[in-house]
C-alpha cells in the first residue's frame, strides 16, 4: 500500500489517497474514506522515472494522477512487474558511487582531451579549409594599428635596408596563397622584436637588426615567422580560443553571478597554452627552414639569447631597482602559465638540440 | 513512512498570515504555506555527472534527456502545500527543436562565411521579426510543461505585445543610453507574469516602476562606494611598495581585492533581492499571493562562497551551487493561499520545443 495524494486532473483539489497493486497487476486508488477513486491495470498507467528522491507521479489513463514520495515502494512493484528498465538503469548509474567516480574520471579525461587534442585538431582542419584571404583585412588593420601606436619609420640607412631586403628576398618562399614581404620598422617601446601577420607580411624592428651579430641570425627569425604564416597560427588561435570561450560561457553561464569571470579565466589560461604550442611549432619550422638552407639552428639559439638579455636589460631600465630582489631568469614562476611564449631558456635548448 | 516529515513540516508551519496588509475590505482568511526545496547537492551531483557523461558518449544527443532530468529534479524537489511541481516536457520534442536550431545556426554560420554582407542584411531583420515569436514559444513550452496538482500552467502572450516589450523596449533602452533599463526590466517582468496562467486562473503582477529605479540607483551607489574603497585600498597598498616590502604590498592588495569582490557581490545581491521580493510580493493568483524575503546579505554570502567553491573544485561544485541557490530562493518564499482547490484545467496541447530550443541556441536570456 502506497500513501500519497490523488488529483483528478480537472481541478487542483488534493485528496489524500492510497494506491494498491494486486498480484494480477490491477491498480486501485482509494480515498481516505476507502472510496474507490480509480481502478486500472498496471499496463495502462505511466510511472514517472525515479530522479533522486523527488516525488513520483503515476499517471492514470483518465487524466488523473497519483503523487507519492514512497519511491522505494514504487520501485519495488515496478521491479516485480518488470517495468521501466531504461529509467532504472539511469537510477542505477546515479546511485552507485563507483559509476559516479568513473563518470568524473571520464568527464575530466574528456575535457583534457578536448583542450589538448580535440579542439586544436578540429581547428587545424577548419583553418586549412578556409581561404587564406580570410584574414587579409585583419592583417591590414593590425599593421595599421601597430604603425599608429607602437612602430615608427625605420631609421636604418637606406643602403642597409636595401641589402637586408635583397638578403631576405632569396629566402622568402614563393607561395600561391600568401604574399610574403618583409617590412622594417622602428620598434620604439617594443624593442628588438619581429612578428608575422597572417597575409604573409613579416615585420622586423631596427632594434632586432642592430642586436644580431650576423644577418644569418635574422634568417632564423625569418624562418620562425614564416612558420607562423604557412601553418596558419593566427587563424587556428582564433578558432581555438573562440571555441574554448563559447564552451566556457555555455558551462559557466547560468551558474553564478561570476559567470563572466568563470568563462574568462579558463579561456585566458587555455588560450595562452595554445599560443605557447604555436610558438614551439614555429620554432620547429625555423629549425627545418635553416637546415633546408644549409644553415645551423644554432643561429636561432644565438638570436634568442641576445633577445633575452636585451629584454631583461630593458625591463630593468624601465622598473628601476625592483628587479635586484633576485629575479633569476632561469627561475620559472607560476606566472609562466599565463605567458604566451615558452620560457626562452627552453627554446634555446631545443635549438641547440636541433643543431646536433 | 519517513517521507512524511517534510510534508508535516509544511502543514504544521501553516498559520494565518498577518504579513500582507490586504487591500481595504478583504477579510478572507489566508493560510501561509512556505515553499520547501528537498534537493541535496550530493544527490544532484550524481545526476549531473551521469548526464554529462551520457551527453559526451552520445555526442550531444542525450543533452535533451539530461535537460529534462535536471528540470525534473529541481521541479520535483520544490514543494508547497504538500504537493510538488512536475516537469512534463518530452525529450524527443526538445531534441527535434535542438536539431532545427543547430541546422539554422550552421546555415547562418556558413552563409555568413560566404556572403557576409547579404547574410547580415537578411538575418538581422529576420531575427528581429522572429525573436518575439521564439520567446513566446519558449515561454509557452515551459509553462505548459509545468504542472502542480495535476493542473498545468500556460502562457498566453501575443506576438504584438512580445514585439513591443522585447524589441521596442530594447530600442528604448539603447536610445536612452540605458536610462530606461529599470523600466524595461519591469515591462518584461510584467509581460511574463501577467500572461502566465495556472489552470483557468491568470497571474497578475502590479509592479511600481519607481521601485525598480530605486533598486538600481541604490545598487549603483553601493558600487560607487566599493570603487572608492578599492581606490583607497590601492593607495594604502602603495605604502607597501614605498617601504619596499613586497609582503606588505601583497597583503594589502589582496585585502583590497577581496573587499572589492565582496562589495560588488553585495551590489548585485542587493538589486536581485530587492527586485525578487518586489516581483513576488506584488504577484497574485486570484486571491492567493506570495511573500518573498530574500536578504541581500544572505545572497552575498551565497554568491561569494559559490564562486570560491567552483574555483577551488574546478567546477565540480556546480551541482551544489545550483542546489544551494534553489534552496535559498525557495526557503524565503511563502505562498499566502486563500483557496488552492478551485483551479480548473483548461488545455491539453503541450506546445512544442522549437521556440524554446532556438532561444537556447541563440542565447536569449529570460530570467525571472
Amino acid at each position: 500500500m502506497i500513501q500519497g495524494d490523488y488529483y483528478d486532473g480537472e481541478s487542483s483539489a488534493q485528496l489524500a489517497a492510497t494506491m494498491q497493486v494486486a498480484a494480477n497487476g490491477s491498480v486501485v486508488v482509494l480515498g481516505d474514506q476507502r472510496q474507490q477513486l480509480a481502478s486500472f491495470h498496471l499496463e495502462q498507467v505511466k510511472v514517472s522515472p525515479r530522479i533522486g528522491n523527488t516525488a513520483r507521479y503515476i499517471d492514470l489513463p483518465d487524466g488523473s494522477r497519483f503523487e507519492t514520495r514512497e519511491n522505494d515502494a514504487v520501485d519495488q512493484w515496478l521491479t516485480a512487474f518488470g517495468r521501466d528498465r531504461s529509467n532504472r538503469f539511469l537510477n542505477f548509474l546515479e546511485s552507485h558511487t563507483k559509476f559516479v567516480l568513473l563518470s568524473v574520471v571520464i568527464v575530466a579525461a574528456f575535457c583534457w582531451w578536448m583542450v589538448e587534442d580535440g579542439i586544436p585538431r578540429a581547428a587545424e582542419v577548419v583553418a586549412y579549409q578556409l581561404p587564406a584571404s580570410i584574414l587579409d583585412d585583419s592583417s591590414k588593420a593590425t599593421l595599421k594599428l601597430l604603425d599608429e601606436s607602437f612602430l615608427g619609420e625605420s631609421e636604418l640607412p637606406p643602403e642597409r635596408q636595401q641589402a637586408l631586403q635583397e638578403l631576405f628576398a632569396g629566402y622568402l618562399p614563393e607561395h600561391s596563397e600568401y604574399q610574403f614581404r618583409v617590412l622594417l620598422r622602428n620598434g620604439g617601446r617594443m624593442g628588438a622584436n619581429a612578428f608575422a601577420l597572417p597575409d604573409g607580411t613579416l615585420v622586423f624592428t631596427d632594434q632586432l637588426v642592430e642586436l644580431v651579430d650576423s644577418d644569418q641570425e635574422l634568417l632564423a627569425v625569418l624562418g620562425h615567422e614564416i612558420g607562423h604564416v604557412v601553418e596558419r597560427h593566427s587563424l587556428r588561435q582564433t578558432l581555438q580560443g573562440s571555441t574554448v570561450a563559447v564552451i566556457a560561457v555555455l558551462v559557466a553561464g547560468d551558474v553564478s553571478v561570476f559567470g563572466d569571470l568563470f568563462a574568462a579565466l579558463p579561456t585566458i589560461i587555455v588560450s595562452s597554452s595554445y599560443s605557447r604550442d604555436f610558438e614551439r611549432d614555429a620554432d620547429e619550422f625555423a629549425f627545418t627552414f635553416l637546415k633546408d638552407h644549409e644553415l645551423s639552428p644554432k643561429l636561432f639559439a644565438n638570436v634568442m639569447r641576445k633577445m633575452m638579455l636585451a629584454h631583461e636589460a630593458k625591463s630593468e631600465g624601465d622598473e628601476g631597482e625592483e628587479h635586484t630582489h633576485g629575479d633569476d631568469p632561469d627561475e620559472s614562476s607560476w606566472l609562466d602559465y599565463l605567458s604566451s611564449h615558452p620560457a626562452s631558456q627552453e627554446r634555446i635548448e631545443r635549438a641547440e638540440a636541433a643543431a646536433e | 513512512m519517513t517521507e512524511q516529515t517534510p510534508m508535516d513540516e509544511t502543514v504544521n508551519a501553516a498559520e494565518p498570515s498577518q504579513t500582507q496588509p490586504a487591500p481595504a475590505e478583504q477579510t478572507i482568511e489566508r493560510t501561509s504555506y512556505p515553499f520547501a526545496f528537498h534537493g541535496q547537492g550530493g544527490e544532484f551531483f550524481k545526476i549531473w555527472i551521469v548526464n554529462i557523461v551520457l551527453t559526451i558518449l552520445t555526442l550531444g544527443i542525450y543533452a535533451a534527456w539530461a535537460k529534462v532530468r535536471t528540470h525534473q529534479y529541481f521541479y520535483g524537489n520544490t514543494e508547497v502545500a504538500k504537493a510538488s511541481f512536475q516537469y512534463l516536457a518530452d525529450p524527443i520534442t526538445i531534441l527535434k527543436g535542438r536539431i532545427i536550431a543547430v541546422v539554422l545556426f550552421l546555415a547562418y554560420f556558413f552563409l555568413n562565411q560566404q556572403f557576409p554582407v547579404q547574410t547580415m542584411l537578411v538575418s538581422i531583420p529576420l531575427f528581429i521579426i522572429a525573436a518575439p515569436w521564439i520567446i513566446n514559444r519558449s515561454l509557452r513550452f515551459n509553462m505548459r510543461n509545468t504542472a502542480y496538482r495535476n493542473i498545468r500552467f500556460d502562457f498566453t502572450g501575443t506576438y504584438g505585445s512580445a514585439f513591443c516589450n522585447f524589441v521596442l523596449g530594447y530600442l528604448a533602452v539603447i536610445f536612452s543610453f540605458g536610462m530606461a533599463f529599470p523600466w524595461w526590466l519591469r515591462q518584461l517582468n510584467k509581460y511574463v507574469v501577467n500572461n502566465t496562467k495556472y489552470g483557468d486562473a491568470e497571474f497578475e503582477a502590479t509592479l511600481d516602476v519607481g521601485e525598480y529605479y530605486i533598486a538600481f540607483l541604490l545598487s549603483i551607489l553601493i558600487s560607487f562606494a566599493v570603487y572608492a574603497v578599492i581606490l583607497i585600498g590601492i593607495g594604502i597598498s602603495a605604502i607597501g611598495a614605498a617601504v619596499e616590502s613586497p609582503v606588505l604590498t601583497v597583503i594589502l592588495g589582496g585585502v583590497t581585492g577581496i573587499a572589492g569582490i565582496i562589495g560588488f557581490s553585495f551590489a548585485k545581491a542587493f538589486v536581485n533581492a530587492r527586485l525578487g521580493n518586489l516581483l513576488f510580493n506584488n504577484t497574485k493568483l486570484r486571491d492567493n499571493g506570495f511573500t518573498s524575503e530574500l536578504k541581500p546579505v544572505d545572497l552575498t554570502k551565497l554568491y561569494v562562497t559559490n564562486a570560491l567553491l567552483i574555483i577551488v573544485t574546478l567546477g565540480l561544485a556546480i551541482p551544489w551551487v545550483m542546489v544551494r541557490m534553489a534552496r535559498y530562493r525557495l526557503e524565503t518564499l511563502t505562498l499566502e493561499a486563500t483557496d488552492l482547490t478551485g483551479f480548473v484545467s483548461e488545455q491539453t496541447d503541450r506546445g512544442n520545443a522549437i521556440g524554446e530550443e532556438i532561444g537556447d541556441v541563440f542565447d536569449i536570456e529570460l530570467g525571472l
